[in-house]
């Protein structure tokens, strides 16, 4: 009724070939064209998550990593924002390709999303239940009454208490914690292949920050669904992430398994970001932080956008880009002394 | 809720008050005797003139006239005109004259939210595009133009032109609504173009409606349901308050069209001095706008869940 890639998922979809990724980012450049000049968010970006797979997309604020996520949902206004280059595929379907009403279809339903802060990322005005029933109303075209009691079964499975009750609560009667709940509650609505989380955690307390996120791990490996974990959290990512790619400049910088990024980084970005972190069991004198800034992405400097602040650095980093090379089995690195890197830890 | 509504209405005692004796004492202070004025050039008799004093209090102090005044109106009682018509209750006219006034408020209302809401949204929807410049540009022209001039405009340039569209009086029944509607509205409808503009222009960059789109919505329920729900919150605030600019707009242009109505007869009783008629008629009005005041802010909260009433 709502179109064949409804009538698909309504009933079931049909199983991936082995192997096969279920959401594929090509070479994706974004810029945005803004009176100051053009800020290219994302430089040619790579990756590819497995069907139940959880990938952990790290990197600082302005990173990019935001940016190809909206890319992904079709969030990016356009102008200022476009999509320069590049495919995303889901369930190896171009998303660029498809009619904006099959691309629309796919949001929420295939391809699901958790933005950072849950009180401006809700509607004020509508209550938690009817916003939540409004995604399964629209793309299932139920009635009202079964999109509201999948709405008091979906917040339950979320862990919100007496949730029948709670479905006529606005957001702003919600907790923080509750609200990012219910946020994941309307995500999940349609039973989503890929779950995209835009920093879940970074608005709440930290005792929460834990509780939603194992209710994210917990849900991506009952449900099946592929997760893509957005964050600049490193504790985050090695508790929760199967996979890690590093962005920084708009550009993947190193990539792999997130045990083997973790204990002996790549790239001299990672290695920064592990030192700049506080050791648990020890006591330091002082941290050892990035020196500098992330680059302007109106200016991104020549050669490696790394390099100003790479101890590593040489003049051929000035001069040449390092492409992400394969440095290992399921790990590529952006860096040309990437054995340095690794060896000299 | 019940309480609210309570507390609300005995809020309006003092600003009626207040607002009446305002109106009283500017009447009180115009130059002028309203008596000598009925005479015309061949003065009344001195036993008329002190007759008409005494019958309506003139020769009191204000605060005791204003007194014996309001001692009447709370008893229904709202005096006698002095000279639009003379000898007859207030109540009595505005009862005659209320139905022209309430269709041309009503008619300039209709205008404004149909014309205003829309323009706005459109120009909001295509930022940036020819539409979008020229509602900004027509609405600037509009407010900057008296409803006197746009009347007249209207009336030369529209009514003359198209000998279906009267350009005076009521006699020809809803088509003579036409013209004074459009003129009493647009000042009002320029500004709630632009601030619909405005606000759902704000709406449509807030994260909810990225979740919208983020949900698989269509583009038509992301804006209609979702960010147009919020962009008239300040846009019915305004609404309320522009029904008392509306109101005392109606005075200017049923003069200019010559309409029978409660404003047409406000215009002739400045202008002959007849207090009775001024004060009374602008107290209702008062009261009108408090009330409708009142059921806004109770509509809020079935538009914003956030605010409650205790």
């Amino acid at each position: 009724m709502n179109g064949d890639y409804n009538a698909a998922t309504a009933s079931g979809r049909s199983p991936l070939p082995p192997g096969e990724p279920v959401l594929e980012v090509r070479d994706l450049h974004v810029e945005f064209r803004t009176r100051r000049g053009t800020l290219r968010a994302v430089n040619g970006v790579s990756w590819s998550l497995e069907p139940g797979e959880t990938l952990a997309i790290l990197g600082e604020s302005g990173s990019g990593k935001s940016v190809s996520a909206q890319a992904i949902m079709g969030l990016i206004d356009s102008p200022p924002g476009f999509i320069t280059e590049g495919e995303i595929r889901f369930r190896g379907e171009d998303l660029f390709a498809l009619s904006e009403d099959r691309r629309r279809r796919i949001r929420g339903d295939g391809v699901a999303m958790v933005f950072q802060d849950a009180l401006t990322a809700l509607n004020p005005v509508f209550s938690v239940g009817w916003q939540i029933a409004e995604t399964y109303r629209v793309h299932r075209g139920t009635s009202k009454r079964e999109a509201y009691a999948k709405a008091a079964e979906l917040l339950d499975r979320v862990g919100i208490p007496s949730a029948h009750e709670r479905l006529n609560s606005y957001p702003h009667e919600f907790s923080g914690g509750m609200r990012q709940r219910a946020m994941i509650a309307m995500a999940l609505a349609l039973d989503p292949e890929v779950l995209i989380a835009d920093e879940p955690t970074t608005a709440l307390d930290v005792t929460v920050q834990a509780q939603i996120m194992d209710l994210l791990t917990e849900l991506r490996s009952e449900l099946g669904m592929g997760l893509v974990l957005i964050t600049h959290d490193l504790a985050v990512v090695a508790e929760n992430a199967d996979r890690v790619a590093v962005m920084y400049a708009g550009r993947i910088v190193e990539e792999g398994t997130v045990s083997e990024v973790f204990t002996e980084p790549a790239h001299p970005y990672t290695l920064g970001l592990m030192h700049s972190i506080p050791p648990l069991h020890r006591r330091v004198a002082a941290l050892d932080p990035i020196p500098g800034t992330p680059p302007n992405p109106a200016r991104i400097p020549p050669g490696c956008p790394f390099h100003p602040r790479c101890a590593f650095a040489r003049q051929h980093c000035r001069e040449v880009e390092p492409p992400l090379e394969r440095v290992g089995e399921g790990r590529a690195s952006a860096c040309h002394y990437w054995e340095e890197v690794k060896g000299g830890e | 809720m019940g309480r609210y509504i309570l507390r609300r209405l005995l809020q309006m005692i003092p600003v009626l008050i207040g607002t009446t004796f305002l109106i009283y004492a500017m009447n009180f202070a115009l130059p002028g005797d309203p008596v000598a004025a009925l005479g015309g050039d061949r003065p009344l008799p001195q036993e008329v003139q002190d007759q008409i004093r005494e019958r309506y209090n003139l020769d009191d102090p204000l605060l005791v006239q204003y007194a014996k005044y309001m001692g009447n109106v709370v008893q229904g009682d709202f005096g006698e005109s002095l000279s639009v018509r003379r000898g007859q209750d207030v109540t009595e006219i505005v009862a005659d004259t209320w139905p022209v006034t309430v269709r041309l408020a009503l008619v300039a209302f209709v205008f404004e939210i149909v014309i205003g809401l829309a323009a706005g949204v459109v120009a909001a929807l295509r930022r940036g595009s020819f539409v979008d410049n020229l509602v900004r540009g027509s609405t600037i022209l509009l407010v900057s133009l008296p409803i006197f001039v746009t009347a007249l405009v209207l009336q030369v340039a529209v009514g003359l032109r198209f000998d279906w569209i009267p350009v005076a009086g009521t006699q020809q029944g809803a088509v003579s609504y036409l013209l004074p509607g459009i003129a009493l509205a647009s000042v009002s409808l320029a500004y709630l173009a632009r601030l619909t503009r405005n606000s759902l222009m704000e709406n449509l960059r807030a994260d909810y409606v990225r979740t919208a789109t983020a949900k698989g919505l269509p583009r038509s329920r992301v804006v209609g349901r979702h960010a147009l729900r919020n962009s008239m919150i300040p846009v019915v605030t305004f609404l309320a308050f522009d029904l008392g600019v509306l109101l005392s707009g109606t005075i200017v242009t049923e003069g200019i069209f010559n309409l029978n109505g409660i404003g047409g007869i406000v215009f002739d009783a400045i202008r002959q001095q007849d207090g009775t008629v001024v004060v009374g008629i602008v107290t209702m009005f008062v009261l009108v706008y408090l009330v409708a005041n009142l059921i806004v802010d109770v509509l809020y909260a079935a538009l914003d869940p956030r605010i409650r009433y205790e």
